[in-house]
């Protein structure tokens, strides 16, 4: 089934914590299809803890976090791809034998060529991971995204590291798929530019300390 | 049962009054035990007085394995309902369990010496509790390198289980290597052919280290239900504010 | 699923990541310095010797089992990706026994001439590791799986293993001992062959639940 147009991501009451700091309490939000989440704060302030906790890599401490399709849960599992702020990329292999060992893992039906080239990799297949910049790193893990062939991406930094060409790339693609009716959070310092869709933007504020004691 | 005392504060209330029971009633019964263990029991014939350090050490192997059979209940149901007191009584469990180990070890060499001429002999029963401190280790070792608390507690809980179902493979193993090597000649008196002078006392030890080993375990969760009241979490560090774009 | 996962694997064993070589000249040490210690030839202590070495060298490499995949992250994507649990501890145990055991029992042959041992003996023992290396994987890979967010768990993963791995031990050297007189036939190793059938049941849903519960930021 394809549930790529309609799936919608609902926070309710949400409260997250990382070792013994609480980090988010009580958020409630709503994400719905072709829609992009920007979360924005200060370092250490829980952006990739929201992220991870959406991708139910982390479970909340109260509330929860639904993935929905017509009402229907969606396991996170079969909802979303995550770009973490590093990648699962080992080292000894190459840049091919990498991205194709995730194509087939997510059964994405485009040749590991055309991958490379629609994120301006082409012709290095054969470099190692070792060997690649930054830059490159992250277009590697756009290319994972863009295989998962899932409704919702969520990003952690996705333009860091990245140079002109490399950003313009990180819109294009995220606007065509939020074009389609995808859905994106994306955790980032800087503004991601998005053309035509609609956005919302979470920001993250240390709270007072007043308020807080 | 299991829900209901899923709440530590109503567990708290109900502990904060067993707990002294436990203890006072454990002295009680471990000092008349000890007393008709030590001075008001009869020698046992082929034993001779060496068989005083028995009461010691039979029911101090009873608690052992029953402290560790408790810890993988425990963390059964742990694991399975995210039972958070239960999770509390496995942990608090391990250190006493351990101690009782280590005690059945020590009193088990001492009456070996006596008794077999040697302070440790590769028996079927004495390899077992070696191994089952070994496990104890590994247990306790979980809960010390695993920062995380709520990771803990299902690693510490997977551990255990695991454990514990190897635990009759294990004694199996063992016995039958130690018939193949070593001389049947040796055995430990089984209790139940024990005569009834030496029932009781060995009855009252084994009830008097159940209840130790209650309330050092009662103990051990109030403290830890305390240590997590005082490092209760801090209010948020982060508001969060929607706007659109 | 399993197969493109073990393909993986065996690549980066093929580019050294997975330590075989580290493994394999600590079992030539252990031998080594076991014949020293023990005064030259112990041809009777054998079976033994080789059986404690191929354990204790196995369980050197366990860092090496599902460590760097936690630490990259790449076991919270298998799982995003769909990968079921199972698919991935089935995967990384066929590569343990592939990379890690197998080429370890391969050399035993060759060590077991530095202690004198005989060629029935030598026969013996291959066979009992053989059919005993299920059982070593199966648990090695619940600890492997246990410590997968510790930086470093070398000694703890030799305490937590070990006493799963007395009985496989106990009846892997009683097995290689009975082979001279009963073969293959001998109770020992049909005991051996249900140990490793009983640590595989026990051992692959372990894994599954212990790398679960490690799964997300470590």
């Amino acid at each position: 089934m394809d549930v790529r147009h309609n799936i919608r991501l609902l926070i309710d009451q949400l409260s997250l914590s990382r070792g013994d700091r609480t980090l988010i309490h009580g958020l409630s939000l709503c994400v719905e299809p072709g829609q992009a989440l920007w979360l924005t704060g200060p370092n250490g302030i829980g952006k990739t803890t929201l992220l991870l906790a959406c991708a139910a890599l982390l479970s909340p401490d109260e509330g929860d976090i639904r993935w929905t399709s017509e009402d229907r849960n969606i396991p996170a599992n079969q909802a979303l791809a995550y770009a973490a702020h590093r990648g699962p990329e080992r080292s000894e292999l190459r840049l091919g034998e990498e991205l194709s060992f995730w194509q087939t893992l997510l059964n994405d039906d485009m040749s590991l060529n055309d991958r490379l080239t629609s994120v301006g990799l082409q012709d290095r297949d054969d470099t190692p991971v070792a060997g690649l910049s930054a830059g490159q790193i992250r277009r590697l893990s756009l290319a994972r995204l863009m295989a998962s062939n899932r409704a919702a991406w969520l990003m952690d930094e996705p333009l860091s590291g990245l140079d002109v060409d490399g950003r313009a790339l990180v819109t294009e693609t995220l606007s065509q798929h939020l074009a389609r009716g995808g859905l994106a959070i994306i955790a980032s310092h800087q503004p991601v530019p998005i053309i035509g869709v609609t956005a919302k933007k979470l920001v993250l504020e240390p709270a007072i300390s007043g308020a807080a004691s | 049962m299991i829900t209901r005392f899923a709440n530590p504060q109503r567990f708290v209330g109900l502990a904060r009054w067993l707990t002294p029971i436990f203890g006072w009633s454990a002295l009680l019964i471990l000092a008349l035990g000890l007393w008709q263990a030590l001075f008001a029991s009869p020698a046992e014939a082929e034993h001779g007085q060496t068989v005083r350090i028995m009461y010691v050490h039979v029911p101090a192997a009873w608690s052992a394995m029953a402290a560790y059979s408790s810890i993988a209940l425990a963390s059964l149901i742990s694991f399975v309902w995210r039972h958070p007191i239960a999770d509390l009584a496995a942990r608090s469990l391990a250190i006493p369990g351990a101690a009782f180990t280590v005690l059945a070890l020590i009193t088990g060499s001492l009456w070996g010496k006596p008794d077999w001429g040697t302070y440790w002999q590769w028996d079927g029963r004495m390899t077992s509790v070696l191994i089952l401190l070994f496990i104890y280790i590994g247990y306790m070792a979980i809960w010390q390198v695993v920062e995380d608390r709520k990771r803990a507690s299902r690693l510490a809980a997977i551990t255990a289980m695991i454990g514990w179902v190897n635990i009759p493979i294990i004694k199996f193993s063992v016995e039958w290597w130690n018939t193949l090597h070593q001389p049947a000649t040796i055995s430990m008196p089984d209790s139940p052919g024990l005569a009834p002078q030496l029932l009781l006392p060995l009855a009252l030890m084994a009830l008097g280290y159940t209840l130790l080993l209650g309330w050092l375990t009662m103990r051990g969760m109030l403290a830890e239900i305390a240590s997590a009241r005082a490092a209760r979490k801090p209010a948020p560090a982060a508001t969060a504010r929607v706007e659109a774009l | 699923m399993i197969r493109v996962i073990l393909i993986r694997e065996l690549r980066l064993a093929a580019r050294g990541a997975s330590g075989t070589g580290l493994s394999l000249a600590f079992m030539a040490l252990f031998i080594l310095l076991c014949g020293i210690a023990l005064g030259g030839s112990t041809p009777a202590l054998g079976p033994g010797l080789l059986w404690l070495a191929a354990t204790l060298s196995a369980l050197l490499g366990l860092d090496r089992f599902y460590q760097t995949d936690q630490q990259t992250g790449a076991l919270a994507q298998m799982h995003l990706a769909g990968t079921t649990g199972l698919s991935i501890v089935i995967a990384k145990c066929i590569s343990f026994a592939l990379t890690t055991l197998l080429p370890l029992i391969l050399v035993s042959p060759f060590l077991a001439l530095l202690i004198e041992m005989t060629g029935t003996a030598i026969t013996g023992t291959v066979l009992s590791l053989l059919i005993g290396a299920p059982a070593m994987v199966a648990y090695a890979s619940v600890t492997a799986a246990l410590l997968a967010g510790q930086r470093s768990g070398g000694v703890l993963a030799v305490i937590l293993t070990a006493p799963l791995l007395i009985p496989v031990l106990i009846f892997g050297t009683e097995a290689a001992n009975a082979f001279a007189t009963d073969g293959l036939g001998a109770v020992q190793f049909r005991m051996l062959a249900g140990l490793s059938f009983i640590a595989v049941a026990l051992g692959l849903p372990t894994s599954v639940a212990a790398l679960a519960a490690n799964r997300g930021p470590s």
